[in-house]
C-alpha cells in the first residue's frame, strides 16, 4: 500500500475559518476533512499524514510555512503529495502551488493538486514531468467530484501507469507535447479536409496545434559605441575545428565560450561552421564570414567601440527551439553581466 | 484535366530470366534493371535486393523512393527528368502498386534515410508497408564519398528514377486491374467552394539539392500554380536536402494522400481548382514574396479555401506561418499541416514562428522522437554510416545517449533517420497532445 500525503487549509482542515488563516503548519497523523474521502477513494495507498495550513500565514510566511513542514516531515517516508482542491480560492490555490514545488523540489515525488482554471495558484505551480494540476470545479459543491478525479490520476501515478494527455486525464496541459499513434485510417489528409470541411461551413472545428501566443521583449535603444563594453554571440555554428562541445548541427541544446584574448583573427582551419541550416563552405574557407574578429578588433583599435570581451559564445540556431534559446541566452547573459557587458552584437546564420 | 492512373498490384518481386509482370508476382532481370539505371556508367557495384514487409531488415542510407510507371503513349513517366519535356498529368499512365524502387547509397548527408521492415520504427511510416526493390551502388566519382552534409545523389536519384520508369514497362501490353480516375472538369459545380492546395517544396539551397519540377531544380523557384494531376503524374521529384523523415518523396507525390482526398471531395462538397507550390528561400524578402505570390494567385483564381502544407522544419516554418496569414487576410479559410518540434523531452514550442491568426493546424506529430531499436537480421546498403556520416538523426557521440551505433547493431536514433516518418504529404496516423 503506497503512502499518500495530503495538504489542506485552515478552513478545510477543519481549524476555522479566516478568523484562523494564520495557523502555521501542522501535521495530523491520519486523515481529516476531504482526506477522509481522498483516502477511501483511493485503491492503490491511503492518507498517512495531513498537513493544515493557514492560506494567510503561506502567504505572508511562505518560506517559513514551506521550512515547517520539511522539518515535520523529517523523516516521514511517503510516495505521493495531493494537495486541494482549491476550487476558485486563490490563496489556498497559491498556497497548493507552493506546496506542490517544494515538495517535488525536495523529495522528488509526484503532486497532484486541483483548482478551478482561473484560479492564480495555477500559474505558480511548475511544470515538471510529474506535477499535476486537475481542472476542478469553481466551489466546495464540486468537491466529490474533483477529489475523484485527484484519485484516478493519483492511483495511475502510484501503479506506474502511463498519463495520457492533458485532455483525457482532466488535468491543465504544462507545456509538453508528444506524438500518439491514432488509427491506421486517421490520416492527417482526411483530417485535414475534415477540419477544413468545418471551417468553410461556420462549424466548430478544433486545431491540434494550440498556439500560445509569445512575449515580445523590446530591442534596446541605441548607445555610444565608444563607451560601451561589447560581446559577439553568434547562433551561426562556428566552432573550434574539432568541435570540442560537439555543438550540433541542428536543434542544438548547447553553446560553445571560446577565449579570444590576444587574438586578432580567426584562421581558416581553426575553425569550421557545424550549422546543418546553410552552405558552409564559405565560413570555413573565411571563419571572419561568420564571427568578425579582426574587424572587431580594429574598431576597438579606432576606438568606436570600448572594449570587446574576451569570449565568443556560439551555436547553432538551426530548428533550436524557443525554450533552449532562452535557456541558453540566459545562461551567456549570466557571463556578460559578470564582465559588465552592456552591447551584444548578435550574429545569425 | 482528366487523369486515369491504371493499377496493377504486386504480390511479390522475384528474380528472373525477363523482366514481366503475371498474376501479381513482377520478375525482374538483374542484368537489365541494372543497366537500366545506370546507363551512363556512373556508378558502380550496381546490385539489387528485394525486401519485404514484416521482414527483418534495415536499409540505409536511402537517397528516394519511387514507384514504379509505365505510359503506354511512350511519353517520359517523368518529363524533363528522365525523358523529354512534355505535360503530364492527363491521359493514362500505368502503376505498379505495393511496391516501390529505392536508392541506397553507400555515404549519407543530410537527406538520407533509414527503413526498417519490422518493429517498431516501421510502425511509424507508409514505407515499410510496400515491397522495396533496392539498388545498392557507389558513385564512380568519389568527390560525394565523405562526410559532407549536403550531398546532391545526382546518380542515385536518377537511377532510381530510370529503374522505376524500367520497371514499369513490365505491364506493357496487359489491362490494368483497376482505375483511379482524376478528372477535375466532371464534377466542378460553381455552387461549392474553391479549394487550393498550398504545397512546400525543398528550394531553399544549392542546385541539385532539391526538388525537381519538370526535372528542373526548384532552386530560385518563384511560387507556380500546377493542377493536382501534374503532381500525381511526375512533374515533381524528390530531393535531398530536407530530412529524410519530413521530405516528401518522388512516391510522396505520386500517390499524395492530400491531393486524393481533396479530389474525394471535389463536387461534393468544394471544388479542387488548383495547387500552388510554396517554397522556403533563406533571405526574408523572398519568403515575403513567395506568400505574396500565392495570395495574389490565390485571390486571381478566386479560391474560398485552402490546405496549406509545411514540409520541413526551421526557417521553412516562417514561409508556412506567412502563407497562411497571408491567405486568410484575402479572405481565405485556411487549415495548415505541418509536424511539430516539441523535443526530445516535449517540452519546447513546437515551431519557431507561432501566430493566433493560424487557427487551425493538423498535426503530424513530432519529428523528434527518441527510438531505440534492435539490430536486424538483414542490412541493405550500410549500417556502418551510422555514427560517420552526417544524418540529422544519428550520431557518433551525444552526452545523453552515447553513440546511435551499438556494437551489437542496434541503435538509439532520432526519428529524423526514419524516411516518410513524419508523413507529410497526407500519411501520418499520427498527432501531438498536450500533456
Amino acid at each position: 500500500m503506497k503512502k499518500v500525503i495530503m495538504y489542506l487549509n485552515q478552513f478545510y482542515g477543519g481549524v476555522g475559518g479566516e478568523e484562523k488563516a494564520d495557523y502555521e503548519p501542522e501535521l495530523v497523523e491520519g486523515t481529516v476533512g476531504p482526506s477522509i474521502a481522498l483516502s477511501e477513494m483511493l485503491e492503490e495507498g491511503k492518507v498517512i499524514y495531513t498537513i493544515i495550513c493557514g492560506d494567510g500565514y503561506m502567504a505572508s510566511h511562505t518560506e517559513a510555512a514551506l521550512d515547517k513542514i520539511g522539518e515535520l516531515l523529517e523523516g516521514v517516508e511517503f510516495d505521493l503529495l495531493a494537495a486541494g482542491p482549491a476550487f476558485m480560492s486563490g490563496r489556498y490555490g497559491v498556497s497548493c502551488a507552493e506546496v506542490c514545488n517544494y515538495i517535488h523540489k525536495r523529495y522528488q515525488k509526484p503532486t497532484v493538486t486541483c483548482m478551478y482554471e482561473e484560479n492564480p495558484g495555477r500559474e505558480l505551480c511548475q511544470q515538471d514531468k510529474d506535477m499535476y494540476i486537475v481542472k476542478g470545479h469553481n466551489n466546495g459543491a464540486g468537491m466529490r467530484k474533483d477529489l475523484k478525479q485527484m484519485t484516478n490520476l493519483s492511483d495511475k501515478l502510484m501503479k506506474g501507469e502511463e498519463i495520457l494527455w492533458a485532455e483525457k486525464e482532466g488535468y491543465f496541459p504544462r507545456g509538453f507535447r508528444w506524438q500518439i499513434v491514432l488509427p491506421e485510417e486517421r490520416t492527417s489528409a482526411k483530417r485535414a479536409v475534415d477540419m477544413l470541411k468545418k471551417k468553410i461551413a461556420g462549424e466548430d472545428y478544433h486545431t491540434e496545434l494550440p498556439i500560445s501566443v509569445e512575449e515580445k521583449i523590446p530591442i534596446a535603444p541605441p548607445r555610444d559605441g565608444a563607451k560601451s563594453r561589447v560581446a559577439f554571440v553568434s547562433t551561426g555554428g562556428l566552432v573550434p575545428i574539432d568541435n570540442p562541445d560537439h555543438i550540433p548541427s541542428a536543434s542544438s541544446t548547447r553553446f560553445g565560450r571560446y577565449d579570444l584574448s590576444g587574438q586578432t583573427v580567426l584562421k581558416p582551419g581553426e575553425w569550421k561552421s557545424v550549422h546543418g541550416g546553410y552552405d558552409q563552405s564559405y565560413a570555413n574557407e573565411e571563419p571572419m564570414l561568420a564571427m568578425p574578429l579582426d574587424a572587431l578588433r580594429r574598431l576597438e583599435k579606432e576606438g568606436k567601440i570600448g572594449y570587446l570581451h574576451p569570449w565568443f559564445y556560439t551555436t547553432t540556431g538551426n530548428q533550436t527551439n524557443r525554450v533552449n534559446s532562452v535557456r541558453m541566452a540566459k545562461e551567456i547573459v549570466e557571463y556578460l553581466k559578470a564582465d559588465n557587458v552592456d552591447v551584444v552584437i548578435f550574429g545569425s546564420a | 484535366m482528366k487523369l486515369e492512373i491504371g493499377n496493377f498490384h504486386v504480390k511479390d518481386i522475384v528474380f528472373g530470366r525477363e523482366t514481366t509482370f503475371k498474376e501479381g508476382i513482377l520478375t525482374v532481370n538483374e542484368k537489365e534493371a541494372i543497366e537500366a539505371l545506370n546507363p551512363e556508367g556512373n556508378l558502380k557495384e550496381v546490385e539489387l535486393q528485394i525486401v519485404h514487409p514484416g521482414e527483418n531488415a534495415r536499409i540505409l542510407p536511402i537517397k528516394d523512393i519511387v514507384e514504379a510507371r509505365m505510359r503506354p503513349d511512350g511519353r517520359a513517366v517523368f518529363p524533363g527528368y528522365t525523358g523529354g519535356m512534355e505535360r503530364s498529368g492527363s491521359g493514362q499512365i500505368y502503376a505498379l502498386k505495393g511496391m516501390a524502387v529505392t536508392a541506397v547509397g553507400e555515404y549519407a548527408g543530410c537527406g538520407d534515410a533509414m527503413l526498417d521492415m519490422d518493429g517498431e520504427a516501421a510502425g511509424l511510416t507508409h514505407f515499410s508497408k510496400l515491397i522495396h526493390l533496392c539498388f545498392t551502388a557507389k558513385n564512380v566519382d568519389p568527390s560525394e564519398d565523405n562526410d559532407a552534409t549536403f550531398k546532391k545523389n545526382l546518380h542515385y536519384r536518377l537511377g532510381a528514377h530510370l529503374l522505376a520508369e524500367y520497371i514499369g514497362r513490365a505491364v506493357t501490353g496487359q489491362m490494368p486491374e483497376e482505375w483511379e480516375v482524376y478528372d477535375d472538369a466532371a464534377t466542378t459545380s460553381s455552387e461549392l467552394p474553391r479549394t487550393a492546395l498550398v504545397l512546400q517544396v525543398s528550394a531553399a539551397m544549392g542546385e541539385g539539392l532539391v526538388t525537381r519540377l519538370y526535372g528542373q531544380d526548384a532552386v530560385q523557384l518563384v511560387p507556380p500554380m500546377l493542377h493536382a494531376n501534374e503532381i500525381l503524374d511526375g512533374a515533381l521529384c524528390g530531393d535531398t536536402l530536407f530530412f529524410g523523415s519530413m521530405k516528401l518523396y518522388t512516391y510522396d507525390y505520386q500517390n499524395l494522400p492530400l491531393i486524393k482526398e481533396l479530389y474525394a471531395e471535389h463536387g461534393k462538397s468544394l471544388n479542387f481548382a488548383a495547387v500552388f507550390l510554396d517554397v522556403n528561400p533563406p533571405v526574408a524578402d523572398l519568403k515575403t514574396r513567395a506568400s505574396e505570390r500565392i495570395a495574389v494567385m490565390a485571390e486571381m483564381m478566386n479560391i474560398d479555401a485552402a490546405i496549406v502544407v509545411n514540409t520541413a522544419n526551421g526557417h521553412s516554418e516562417i514561409d508556412f506561418f506567412t502563407t497562411i496569414i497571408k491567405l486568410e487576410e484575402e479572405g481565405i479559410k485556411c487549415v495548415g499541416h505541418c509536424m511539430e518540434s516539441p523535443g526530445h523531452g516535449g517540452g519546447m514550442q513546437s515551431k519557431i514562428m507561432l501566430d493566433e491568426r493560424v487557427d487551425a493546424v493538423i498535426s503530424t506529430g513530432a519529428d523528434h522522437v527518441i527510438l531505440n531499436l534492435p539490430a536486424k537480421e538483414r542490412i541493405v546498403g550500410h549500417l556502418g554510416t551510422i555514427g560517420r556520416d552526417p544524418y540529422p538523426g544519428a550520431w557518433a557521440y551525444d552526452p545523453e545517449y552515447g553513440p546511435s551505433l551499438h556494437e551489437d547493431g542496434s541503435l538509439v536514433i532520432d526519428s529524423l533517420m526514419i524516411a516518410g516518418h513524419d508523413g507529410n504529404a497526407g500519411w501520418s496516423n499520427k498527432v501531438c497532445m498536450s500533456y
